[in-house]
């Protein structure tokens, strides 16, 4: 098959790696001869404004049909390495601090607890509600209204545009899995005094934040909180009424709220790229 | 291609009847780690299925235990212990179990439809573990198995087994085969790579990727079957995510390129995961993530890829 010659104006729209050619080497050349391409309808000398427009950005089209070629493994490797990770650091635990399960129920019961009419509530009750309430406000408000936020807005919605623009997308996303990882930890280090430390507890928290994610909808911080409150409430609703049903409970819900809406309750309809 | 194709069912073949040729000469030990091992490999033919979609199922554990249980519960219930009987109501039951949970999961993509098949497992490790009259978390031991009347025992009943997982293996093998070069399986790709395009040819993705998870939960359903007879025993923890996390092992371990490579690859599992076990309990789950991160970073497309990778250096140096 022979390369279609450029006539002037009709560019020829293929390109090939050759046989012989590697992809490190054939890669760079595509790409080369795209830009000169592309630079090339740009000067001549009196263009045709918007020919030359679309010309380039079949050049650039073509560029990026090459790239995601060759990059992007697909997000699941995320979840995979993630999982590896776990398995190596579940022995981790186990080598440093050894299989038993740890109480840590000292603040629990420093904090004491005040009557509220016939109610008896724990203080770190009420400060754990305190400290949620207080994150979730600075979540909101730093992914609304800081320069921080925003890049990563822009970069949760369209990764190549903010890239293009000069965002490095590499750092944003280093640094908000840096941020969720410390929110992890937080949530587990307020929590221990409210239950046994133990192995395992990761993954009943990985079932349950998922449930509570997939309830208010990925992305959204409202979401997060009013899925919280639901499965909260149901699971704690469950655990008085009817404790057989604890579990299912929380999977019904979250069933019926994806039944009625396939992503949540509070997600934003997503542009469907073609 | 075809020929190269030809040439690859012949050396299977020939591997398979090597395989089962052997089994008799092998120690007890060896052939009951490769009947487990071949077992869990059409658990991991139904992973490859999805995963060509670009699906990654984290819940296939549910399938795999409903199989089992559907042979202790019928052996136990009924006093039927015909393995083959048996082999094919567990591949009904997770089968149909599939075509009730794809409804909900043939919606979703991505990392949504790993958690929420993850979800769908923990749910029947929970309901397992809260039935008190199925042996709550100790389970209970299945029945020995019978063949078409032949009651074999003990080492005998090792090696039917054995034969048989491989059987119904290497049957799985061709009809996944069969299955991946007809239309609906040579559409995983494009849905994988842009599902809106694949609509407006007039495909239903949702309709494709239903048949998908009905295929690897009946593949599931058929692995557990055997998996439970030749254990013994079933207890929940065959929902359990561990259980559905060593399958995608597997299935990274091996790769999507070809059949074949589910069968090695789980086998390698079995042995690293044995040896591990041996050599350093405490460390297992260590040394699996370790061989796990150490493939996605340098073997991405598991070790069916070598086999290519060699195939195609042989073709450059003699052209």
């Amino acid at each position: 098959m022979a390369d279609r010659q450029a006539l002037p104006g009709t560019l020829a729209m293929s390109y090939r790696i050759h046989f012989n050619e590697s992809l490190a080497d054939a890669v760079p050349r595509i790409v080369c001869e795209q830009m000169e391409r592309a630079v090339a309808v740009l000067t001549v000398p009196d263009p045709d404004v918007t020919q030359a427009i679309h010309q380039v950005r079949k050049r650039c089209k073509k560029i990026r049909g090459l790239l995601r070629l060759v990059y992007g493994r697909d997000e699941v490797v995320v979840v995979l390495v993630t999982y590896a990770t776990f398995l190596i650091l579940e022995d981790v635990i186990v080598l440093i601090w050894g299989p038993r399960s740890y109480a840590a129920w000292q603040p629990m019961v420093a904090a004491g607890s005040i009557e509220v009419g016939r109610l008896i509530l724990s203080n770190y009750d009420i400060i754990l509600v305190g400290i949620a309430a207080g994150l979730a406000a600075l979540a909101y408000w730093s992914l609304r209204f800081t320069r921080y936020g925003r890049l990563l807005t822009a970069v949760i919605f369209d990764r190549e545009t903010a890239a293009a623009f000069g965002v490095n997308v590499t750092l944003v996303y280093t640094a908000t899995f840096l941020i969720g990882a410390m929110l992890g930890a937080l949530g587990g280090a307020v929590m221990a005094p409210k239950i046994s430390v133990t192995l395992g507890i990761g993954v009943e928290v990985i079932v349950l934040a998922f449930a509570v994610v997939a309830i208010g909808g990925m992305g959204s911080i409202e979401g997060a909180l009013i899925g919280a409150l639901i499965v909260g409430i149901c699971r704690a609703a469950a655990v008085h009424l009817v404790p057989q049903i604890e579990l299912f409970v929380i999977y019904g819900v979250m069933a019926l709220v994806l039944a009625v809406r396939p992503y949540g309750l509070f997600v934003r309809a997503q542009p469907r790229k073609i | 291609m075809s020929m190269a194709n030809g040439r690859a069912q012949l050396v299977g073949g020939l591997l398979f009847l090597l395989a089962a040729a052997a089994g008799p000469a092998l120690p007890d030990w060896i052939v009951s780690l490769a009947t487990i091992a071949f077992a869990n490999a059409l658990v991991v033919l139904g992973l490859i299925v999805l995963w060509r979609a670009g699906l990654v199922s984290f819940g296939q554990a549910l399938y795999y235990c409903i199989g089992a249980y559907v042979v202790a519960l019928t052996a136990r219930w009924t006093g039927i212990t015909d393995a083959f009987l048996l082999v094919l109501l567990a591949g009904i039951g997770a089968g149909i179990t599939a075509v009730l949970v794809g409804f909900l999961l043939a919606r979703y993509r991505e990392i949504f439809f790993a958690m929420l098949s993850l979800a769908l497992s923990m749910i029947l490790y929970g309901v397992l573990v809260k039935t008190e009259s199925l042996g709550s978390t100790d389970g209970f031991s299945v029945m020995t198995p019978t063949f078409l009347g032949y009651a074999p025992h003990r080492e005998a009943l090792g090696l039917a087994l054995y034969w048989m997982t491989l059987g119904v293996g290497a049957v799985g093998a061709v009809l996944v085969g069969v299955y991946f070069r007809s239309v609906a399986g040579a559409l995983a790709a494009p849905i994988r790579d842009n599902e809106i395009r694949v609509e407006f040819l007039g495909v239903s993705v949702n309709r494709v990727i239903h048949a998908k998870v009905t295929i690897a939960g009946a593949l599931g359903g058929v692995g557990g079957a055997l998996a439970a007879m030749t254990v013994g025993h079933v207890d929940p923890n065959m929902a359990y995510w561990t259980t559905s996390g060593g399958f995608v092992f597997v299935t990274i371990l091996a790769g999507t390129a070809s059949v074949a490579a589910a069968f090695v690859g789980s086998l390698v599992f079995e042995g690293v995961r044995s040896f591990a076990y041996d050599v350093m309990p405490s460390l297992w789950q260590m040394t699996l993530g370790s061989v796990l991160l150490l493939t996605i970073l340098f073997l991405p497309d598991g070790l069916g890829s070598l086999v290519v990778k060699l195939r195609r250096r042989r073709e450059t140096k003699t052209p």
